[in-house]
């Protein structure tokens, strides 16, 4: 397996604030990797970099063998990543449809294949019942689904999810998962996720990157990340007695 | 389109084709200044009501449009056709310059829409004092007879004032339709809805967000030739004033933004309204300063508090009509 993305050394600070140091890993093609780590660990900073939202103080990102920190967000996504964001943004006055239909006309060349393409991926999604919905009638979970299917709208090789699951039931959860897990046998896709949900990070994640105060301070398979010292020390603190 | 909404098309359209063969002088410059105020409406809602860009200096661009048409005609004799084609290359011009400079700068929201302002203002001072075409004392156009049709100059009758103005409406509207149905309209309504969530799905919001302030400001242009051919005269406090600018958008507010019938609707209620005002004042006889402004007045709050989406979402539900 290649490498599809490669973040190397990336570092970030906000008016002296170090949200990043020296982060580097590296995302091989089909793979799907979780990003975690406790709150203001630097996983949403590192997201709006890798998607172009910031520019990092230095580092570099390549993704496919090309350079592309510091471009913007719509070259980054035209180069084939796409993003959802923690706080669903759905495009609340338009239909659910045309939502998608935003994100499938980055490929599309007419309207009216970018409504095919939608069509069907809103009927992958399960939500092809609720099309023609204005956005803001949705439910969370909907949201968080039409968010992704937005993003898949535009065939990224790269899919980042940030906090997909957050704020979901159970069993809302679990639909979420199931869809992610159809979608990435059916397309080979690459998702790189932000999550806090450990149930579905140990379904989903093949490896594991532990991000704290802003440094990977672990990687590696799941059930070797969650008997890791130094990770249960960064979620639990030091003194915590097991 | 159901049958009712096409009825009501068909009744309206056919009233309007033939109004000036039933209408007096009166009642046609009534609906000639409410199909002007619908045509400009439709103008400003496709940047702010599409695009989500408020401009508060539209007045900037009818100015534009009418003074380059009306100085070409009167200093060289070049008539208002060739005179609306410059005269939407000169708006996009300058559309394009202010919208680059403010999008580029990351000049966004309420500081945009100051921006807008701005523009205006210089333009209103600049041309306060631009003596080639009349500066502050105005610019005066040649009066032809009102009886003769001379319509490569556009001089004629009342009657061929409305169809011209009864042309570019059906036409703004139609160009607003196909717009709102092409790529432009689904990534402008996308950048409205949420600017960042439209770049991370590959818009280019920079170059979209250009498109729509020339697209607003190129339909302008032929507005401010109307304008000027059909009073015949200009002033820059007059045509560059805020006030004109706060009317262009009273229209579509009123009527409901971002719609493609909101203006027009928001047209016909304003000139109701504004008429309606003026003959109750002499029906009552409180022909006092001030009393119709406050009735005029008083009625847009009312509009705009009944219904605050604007009055064609409503009706349109009422009619059963996607708005």
């Amino acid at each position: 397996m290649s490498a599809l993305l490669e973040v190397t050394a990336i570092a970030k600070a906000f008016r002296g604030l170090r949200a990043l140091h020296d982060v580097s890993f590296t995302v091989n093609d089909g793979a799907m990797i979780a990003l975690i780590g406790p709150n203001g660990a630097g996983k949403t900073t590192l997201f709006h970099i890798i998607a172009g939202m910031l520019t990092p103080d230095s580092g570099q990102i390549h993704f496919g063998g090309r350079r592309i920190d510091g471009q913007r967000a719509d070259q980054i996504c035209a180069a084939g990543i796409g993003r959802t964001f923690q706080v669903v943004r759905p495009f609340t006055a338009l239909s659910v449809l045309d939502n998608v239909i935003v994100g499938a006309l980055l490929r599309a060349k007419t309207v009216a294949a970018a409504r095919r393409y939608a069509e069907t991926i809103l009927d992958e999604l399960g939500l092809g019942a609720k099309s023609n919905l204005p956005a803001s009638a949705l439910t969370l979970p909907d949201r968080k689904l039409l968010e992704i299917a937005r993003s898949l709208a535009t065939q990224p090789k790269l899919l980042l999810l940030d906090e997909a699951l957050a704020g979901l039931r159970p069993a809302e959860c679990d639909r979420v998962v199931h869809v992610l897990r159809e979608v990435r046998q059916r397309s080979g896709i690459t998702i790189l996720l932000i999550e806090h949900v450990m149930r579905a990070v140990m379904a989903l994640a093949e490896r594991v990157v532990v991000l704290h105060h802003g440094e990977v301070v672990a990687a590696g398979a799941p059930e070797q990340i969650v008997r890791d010292a130094r990770v249960l020390e960064c979620y639990l603190g030091e003194d915590t007695p097991l | 389109m159901n049958p009712r909404a096409f009825l009501s098309l068909a009744a309206l359209s056919a009233g309007l084709l033939l109004l000036p063969w039933f209408a007096n002088n009166y009642l046609l410059a009534l609906a000639t200044l409410f199909l002007f105020r619908a045509y400009t409406g439709q103008a400003w809602n496709v940047m702010m009501g599409f695009a989500g860009q408020l401009s508060l200096g539209h007045a900037l661009y009818l100015g534009l449009g009418a003074y380059s048409a009306a100085a070409l005609y009167f200093h060289f004799g070049i008539g208002p056709w060739a005179g609306i084609g410059l005269s939407i290359l000169l708006c996009i011009l300058v559309a394009v310059a202010i919208g680059a400079l403010a999008f580029r700068y990351g000049i966004s929201g309420v500081y945009f829409t100051l921006l807008t302002i701005a523009f205006t203002e210089f333009a209103r001072i600049a041309f306060d004092h631009f003596d080639w075409v009349g500066a502050s004392g105005g610019l005066f156009l040649p009066v032809g007879r009102r009886n003769q049709l001379d319509l490569p100059n556009l001089r004629g009758p009342p009657a061929m004032f409305y169809y011209f103005m009864l042309t570019l409406t059906a036409t703004g509207f139609a160009l607003s339709a196909w717009l709102l149905r092409r790529r432009a309209g689904y990534y402008w309504q996308a950048i409205r809805e949420n600017e960042s969530a439209a770049e991370a799905l590959g818009v280019h919001t920079f170059r979209w967000k250009l498109l729509a302030i020339a697209a607003s400001a190129a339909m302008m242009a032929p507005a401010g030739v109307f304008h000027a051919f059909y009073f015949n005269n200009l002033f820059p406090e007059h045509i560059f004033s805020i006030g004109r600018s706060i009317e262009i958008l009273l229209g579509p507010i009123i009527g409901g933004i971002g719609t493609l019938c909101g203006p027009i609707v928001g047209a016909a209620v304003l000139t109701l309204f504004a008429d309606g005002a003026t003959e109750l004042v002499t029906i009552l006889g409180w022909d006092l300063p001030g009393v119709k402004q406050l009735i005029y007045g008083a009625l847009l709050f009312l509009a705009i508090v009944g219904l605050p989406h604007g009055i064609w979402p409503a009706l349109a539900r009422r009619l059963g009509i996607k708005s």
